[in-house]
């Protein structure tokens, strides 16, 4: 149960600034797309247009086909899992309810669908759900984001840098366990993230972007033999000898 | 539920309150005021015992916040009667210039206000309360001084102890200057209580102070002549409202009784007992009263008061009308807080769903915090009368800013990323606000509400300036009379409640904070 996800001429001006430059891009269903760049190249501008957290001036987003623009913004967001940087839980709800959020916002919230939710992102529903989300660890957080992601039965993932703030240890133990959870739940995903070896790890393709433009865009042995451009070249050397 | 009982009880005292003023037209007592100093305190209650004497049934609201709430009140109907002076009608009501001749300005006055107000002045008690320059009569034996003109001769070698304010305004030492070339050798701003000291102690020589100040007598002093007239004749008479003159003739009958019957020794006397010797009011008046034969002696006994000296027996002795004071306070304070919480809560909310109307409005709420609370209360009298509705009503407005800004900042600014995640997995702006934001503001809410708290407790002092009672009763009439025992024991209890009050609501914030705000 996955979605295919198209990027069809999207573009998108924050003001004298192009976010988004004729951006076009398909995602098969199941796929991990990583998308990679600095800041201000557009990737979480890119990510946002998806779920019409960012509506484009033109060009379209479609999943499966059909266009999210024709869909009450509300319902493509509650159909698409969100996992931002700092977890985002709302810190005056326990973690079980947290992680019914969807569910209980499209009024059907069962324990046995938020315990599985939690399980596939790592966690004991018998020994979190009660806590509150300061008790715990920065990485316990993020599980919590991504079980509160999954938990309404989405098909797609967005994943705002999920890892970045995380210590190298958590964020290795977490990057397994995203794995693990593709595995198991095949839902498709984007994966914003600066670090093009975060991407290596756990994207089938990566999306190079550089002021609002694609510069690259193919799986990773690609990336590293055939660099479309300079730019990508020095940003995979840049990447090795770090 | 108990909690809902409560405030039903003090919704229906308040109620009661308001109603008894309203019942049986006939029947409706003759409502005596006075304006919030001494001499007005005693004029008035020698009014109402006046009444009293002849069977008219009298309700008393001494105190009433200066000249524009008592005028206010008056033309409205919401008072019949009070003590005011010919001088303040010419200058402060009607703001025309100054005429010197006191009987020009009894019949500008009256004709003026019947014609515009249908108020009508009684024929002047028989004295005028003007400013008054004062000396010793040592000094005055010294330079041989019995008038103004005497004293501006000698007056560069003098020194003056002045009130700021009659050094400031233009009928004050601006016209002596003026009018009487008066050139002191140093002027010292003192304030009322301390300058009759100063001249006592001899730090200066000449004071200001009105004519009929119990203090002249006291410390026996001598009132200059103002004999270029320069300031403005302040006679004193009873100002009577549209309805009590037209209803009323056995009212009027009474009260006209004193025209023409107290001169400024007599009243100076009066004064003197009231405020020096701290004599009941009520028993003053009806001394007076039985030695201009208005009175027989063996009339209404009046409630005997003990002198003493301490605070806690001064407590003690009027504890029943204080706690009724308390009460009514906590009233006031009750009713105007919780409308002003609802209000001011429901408008941050819907703020922050239309943002762009936010500041403006909230900034128009915030001017109304900077209306003087005479000027509200004065401006509302036309609208609400007098007593408890334009005291709540002002209470309410006073309380709504720091309520609204609190709240509006408080949902607009909680925790961003919480706010962005519920929104990016499908939460409806609505839904952030009721599950997200509100939650999440509830501490900087209870900022609000509990500032706006001590503020209304401290401003409902105030009420007792527009009739509505409360603790502010005994701090004005306190501060009119100089006793300080009647000004703490308005003001301890109000500064007790202030805190108490506040001491609860913290136990309410501590209860609706979120709990990952208490664990930090």
């Amino acid at each position: 149960m996955s979605v295919r996800v198209t990027v069809d001429r999207v573009s998108k001006r924050h003001g004298d600034v192009d976010a988004l430059r004729d951006v076009t891009l398909e995602i098969s269903a199941g796929e991990c797309l990583a998308l990679v760049g600095e800041s201000g190249s557009g990737k979480t501008t890119l990510l946002r247009c998806i779920n019409r957290l960012v509506e484009p001036d033109s060009g379209s987003v479609l999943l499966d086909g059909e266009a999210v623009s024709a869909k009450d913004p509300v319902m493509v967001r509650r159909s698409i899992g969100y996992v931002p940087q700092e977890g985002g839980l709302l810190p005056h709800w326990r973690v079980g309810r947290n992680v019914a959020l969807v569910p209980w916002l499209n009024g059907k919230s069962e324990e046995a669908t938020v315990s599985r939710a939690m399980h596939l992102a790592g966690l004991d529903y018998a020994a979190y759900a009660n806590r509150w989300p300061h008790e715990l660890s920065g990485g316990q957080r993020q599980r919590v984001a991504i079980a509160r992601a999954l938990a309404g039965g989405q098909s797609l993932l967005l994943l705002d840098e999920p890892f970045g703030a995380l210590d190298a240890i958590t964020r290795s133990e977490l990057h397994d366990a995203f794995r693990g959870l593709r595995r198991e739940a095949g839902f498709t995903s984007v994966l914003v993230t600066h670090d093009l070896r975060e991407a290596v790890l756990l994207a089938d393709r990566i999306a190079v972007l550089r002021a609002g433009v694609i510069e690259h865009i193919g799986a990773a042995a690609e990336l590293k033999t055939n660099p479309r451009t300079d730019y990508v070249r020095r940003l995979v050397e840049r990447a090795e000898v770090a | 539920m108990r909690r809902v009982l409560f405030i039903a009880l003090l919704l229906g005292f308040g109620a009661s309150s308001l109603g008894a003023q309203d019942s049986r037209q006939d029947r409706r007592p003759v409502i005596v005021a006075s304006k919030p100093f001494g001499e007005s305190f005693l004029l008035a209650e020698m009014f109402a015992q006046v009444l009293e004497q002849r069977g008219v049934r009298v309700e008393r609201r001494p105190g009433l916040g200066a000249t524009e709430v008592a005028f206010a009140a008056l033309r409205s109907g919401g008072i019949d009667v009070y003590p005011e002076y010919t001088g303040t009608g010419l200058l402060a009501i009607l703001h025309e210039d100054v005429i010197p001749d006191a009987p020009a300005v009894f019949e500008k006055v009256s004709r003026e206000f019947i014609e515009r107000y249908g108020v009508h002045w009684l024929a002047p008690l028989g004295f005028e309360n003007t400013y008054a320059i004062a000396v010793t009569k040592k000094t005055a034996a010294k330079y041989s001084l019995r008038t103004l003109g005497d004293l501006a001769s000698v007056s560069f070698s003098l020194t003056a102890g002045l009130t700021p304010d009659f050094i400031g305004r233009p009928d004050g030492l601006p016209a002596l200057q003026e009018k009487y070339t008066m050139r002191f050798a140093g002027v010292k701003p003192l304030s009322q209580a301390l300058k009759y000291q100063a001249l006592a102690q001899e730090s200066v020589d000449v004071i200001d102070g009105y004519s009929t100040d119990g203090l002249i007598k006291r410390y026996d002093l001598l009132v200059l002549e103002d004999d270029r007239k320069v300031f403005p004749p302040y006679q004193a008479a009873a100002l009577i409202g549209a309805r009590l003159w037209k209803t009323r003739p056995d009212a009027i009958a009474a009260l006209s009784q004193l025209s023409g019957r107290l001169d400024v020794t007599a009243m100076r006397a009066l004064n003197a007992r009231v405020e020096v010797d701290r004599e009941p009011i009520a028993r003053v008046a009806r001394d007076e009263l039985i030695a201009l034969g208005l009175a027989g002696s063996s009339g209404r006994e009046t409630r005997a008061r003990s002198t003493g000296e301490g605070f806690a027996s001064y407590m003690n002795e009027h504890r029943s009308e204080l706690f009724a004071q308390f009460l009514r306070h906590v009233m006031l304070v009750l009713i105007a807080l919780s409308a002003g919480i609802a209000v001011a809560i429901l408008l941050g909310l819907l703020l922050e769903r239309s943002r762009r109307s936010a500041e403006p409005v909230i900034r128009g709420v915030g001017v109304l915090q900077t209306i003087p609370s005479i000027a509200l209360l004065a401006f509302m009298i036309p609208l609400l009368g007098i007593g408890v509705w334009p005291a709540l009503v002002a209470l309410w407005l006073y309380s709504l800013y720091p309520i609204l800004r609190a709240t509006y900042t408080g949902v607009r600014d909680a925790d961003p990323a919480a706010v962005h995640a519920a929104h990016a997995l499908g939460m409806t702006g609505n839904q952030l606000l009721r599950y997200v934001r509100l939650p999440l503001a509830t501490p900087v809410i209870m900022s609000g509400i509990r500032t706006a708290t001590v503020i209304t407790i401290g401003t409902a002092t105030l009420a007792a300036f527009v009739g509505a009672g409360g603790l502010g009763e005994p701090i004005a009439t306190g501060l009119a009379l100089a006793d300080n025992r009647m000004i703490l024991s308005g003001a301890l209890p109000a500064a007790a409640l202030a805190l108490v009050a506040d001491g609860l609501l913290a136990l309410v914030e501590r209860a609706v904070t979120p709990v990952h705000i208490k664990s930090r």
